[in-house]
């Protein structure tokens, strides 16, 4: 069961195209990351589908529904912040939760579980505008799982924060997403979104250009590693096989790209000319990797599927 | 639903401490002006501060303040809600729009209630005292003072809904609250200017004029002796109630035109 489905997704600001034709779909369970720089359209999709923002074309659904009153009904399954966390300052952290209750039609029981779920039990009797920016992302954290949404969407959660806040908040919904809870989160930072997500879409300038699991995005496409007792005739027989593309050294292995994405080619060939390789592995990317490569070379990937 | 809308929106402007200022700014203003007439009425034998003379003190005096104040509590509940986000997080919550739309049209009349309510305790409690007992029925209530009370609760609500356009429009409470309130200087010169071409009764209809001729206690004392003696000047006040609550449907709409098509 699809949680969100985008349908060629629109929205321009005046001349600005914000978000151009993303199509994207999230399944239940996923932990889906929304990668981009900042301005690259990530809050303005989001704010889409939170109901905030009307698309200036395009669809989308929510728990498969697509009316305007599925969307508000499904909107009440979802938790969310978005940019920054938005509370009343002159109220403090348990009040502002009850008025967040209040709009879910929940109780005071409700509350207090979730402040204990972000560890703000005891502090939360203080008014929000003397929190430190780390308790504020926690009380929004707490408000957005009030009622336990099947769906949490957050956008830049760790925005600001310090390392160990960052931490802090980053522990905290891996700890959610252990529990099975569906998640989106939008970041333009790649280590949180590596070590969160398990599906992840790279968006730029409005567009979406690449999405699939982690695995899928931070795998090379035809690099892989090899490696064998003498490097120098490694290298030289690599260099002479037709199907080579390109080749890297580095001091203990060669990274090769392949024309016609075959390693087994490749090790038939240097086998024949008597070079036994000890390490054949595909090239793995960080997702920093991937990313850069994807939004610099502007690699349009939206066919690929999820 | 809209009942917890309604405590949820009293509850922010309880908890305030801005709501608070601005109530007790205005109380500071009733209790000195409606004092300063109890405290004549007992130092000078020729003044007096009773009932039933003293409703056109208590009805239109104070009627521009009451409208003034609740105009600026409006602008800060709502345009408020724009500078902390609260009002796209509102609806992040599971909010609709019209949910968020209805409960802050549910603070118009409340606070009109409240600043309205208020000054009439007050002024009434000290026009009570000053009252002399010999005068036959001087506490009854004639339609006269209840169409001047009726007017005057259309007039702040009419100011009430201007308040509540300018602020979803401007999403800023600092902005919102000067444009709100250089509104009535801008209007006044328009209309001088329009009746400087002798357009006095196009002018007569603009909703800051009209909101101002809802708070005239004069005319509904005119309009009742003009009905007591069979004459058919009445409609006038009529007419007037008609045109406020045109305003306020005007502006009412427009607000939420605004607030529903416009992203947050």
């Amino acid at each position: 069961m699809s949680v969100i489905e985008t349908s060629n997704l629109t929205k321009r600001f005046g001349k600005t195209l914000a978000v151009d034709d993303v199509s994207l779909k999230v399944e239940r369970g996923h932990v889906y990351g929304i990668l981009g720089p900042n301005g690259s359209g990530k809050t303005t999709t989001i704010g889409m589908i939170v109901g905030i923002i009307r698309p200036t074309s395009g669809t989308f659904r929510l728990f498969d529904g697509d009316t305007p009153q599925d969307l508000h009904e499904a909107r009440r399954r979802i938790g969310g912040t978005l940019e920054q966390p938005n509370f009343y300052p002159f109220l403090t952290g348990r009040e502002n939760l009850k008025i967040v209750a209040g709009i879910k039609g929940l109780g005071k029981r409700e509350i207090e579980t979730a402040l204990a779920v972000v560890n703000m039990s005891d502090r939360a009797h203080k008014e929000f505008k003397t929190f430190s920016l780390g308790m504020k992302q926690r009380l929004a954290l707490a408000a957005a799982m009030l009622g336990d949404p099947e769906l949490l969407i957050l956008d830049e959660p760790t925005n600001s924060l310090d390392p160990e806040g960052m931490v802090e908040i980053r522990e905290l919904i891996l700890k959610l997403a252990g529990l099975g809870k569906t998640i989106v989160l939008a970041s333009h930072l790649l280590v949180e979104v590596e070590r969160i997500c398990s599906h992840v879409a790279i968006i730029k300038n409005g567009r979406l250009l690449k999405h699939g699991t982690v695995a899928e995005i931070t795998r090379g496409d035809s690099s892989y590693s090899v490696h064998a007792g003498d490097l120098n005739s490694l290298q030289t027989a690599i260099e002479n096989y037709p199907g080579t593309q390109h080749t890297h050294r580095h001091t203990d292995r060669i990274i090769v790209e392949l024309k016609d994405n075959d390693p087994a080619a490749l090790n038939r060939y240097l086998a024949q000319r008597g070079i036994y390789l000890s390490e054949l592995s595909e090239q793995e990317r960080s997702l920093e990797d991937a990313f850069m490569e994807v939004a610099f070379t502007g690699e349009s990937n939206s066919r690929q599927g999820s | 639903m809209i009942w917890t809308l309604y405590r949820m929106e009293l509850f922010k402007l309880v908890k305030r401490l801005a709501s608070w200022v601005t109530y007790l700014s205005y109380g500071v203003l009733i209790v000195m002006l409606y004092g300063s007439f109890y405290y004549n009425a007992l130092k000078s034998k020729f003044a007096y501060f009773g009932f039933p003379n003293a409703w056109q003190a208590i009805l239109e005096l104070s009627a521009p303040v009451v409208s003034t104040f609740s105009a600026v509590l409006i602008v800060q509940a709502v345009a408020s809600e724009f500078d902390w986000r609260t009002s796209r997080q509102n609806i992040i919550d599971g909010m609709s729009k019209r949910q968020w739309f209805t409960a802050k049209l549910l603070l118009l009349p409340t606070v009109a209630v409240f600043f309205f309510g208020s000054e009439l305790i007050y002024s009434g409690t000290l026009a009570w005292l000053g009252t002399d007992p010999e005068i036959e029925n001087a506490f009854a209530i004639t339609s006269t003072q209840l169409h001047a009370i009726i007017g005057v609760f259309i007039g702040v609500l009419c100011y009430s809904s201007i308040a509540l356009l300018v602020s979803l429009s401007v999403r800023s409470t600092g902005p919102a609250l000067g444009i709100t309130l250089i509104y009535q200087v801008f209007e006044n010169i328009t209309t001088r200017t329009l009746r400087g071409f002798d357009l006095d009764r196009l002018a007569d209809w603009f909703p800051f004029q009209v909101h101002l001729a809802l708070l005239k206690y004069n005319q509904y004392l005119t309009a009742g002796a003009e009905a007591k003696r069979g004459l058919e000047h009445v409609w006038d006040t009529n007419l007037l109630f008609v045109a406020g609550f045109g305003w306020i449907a005007v502006f009412l709409t427009a607000s939420w035109l605004v607030y529903r098509n416009r992203d947050l």
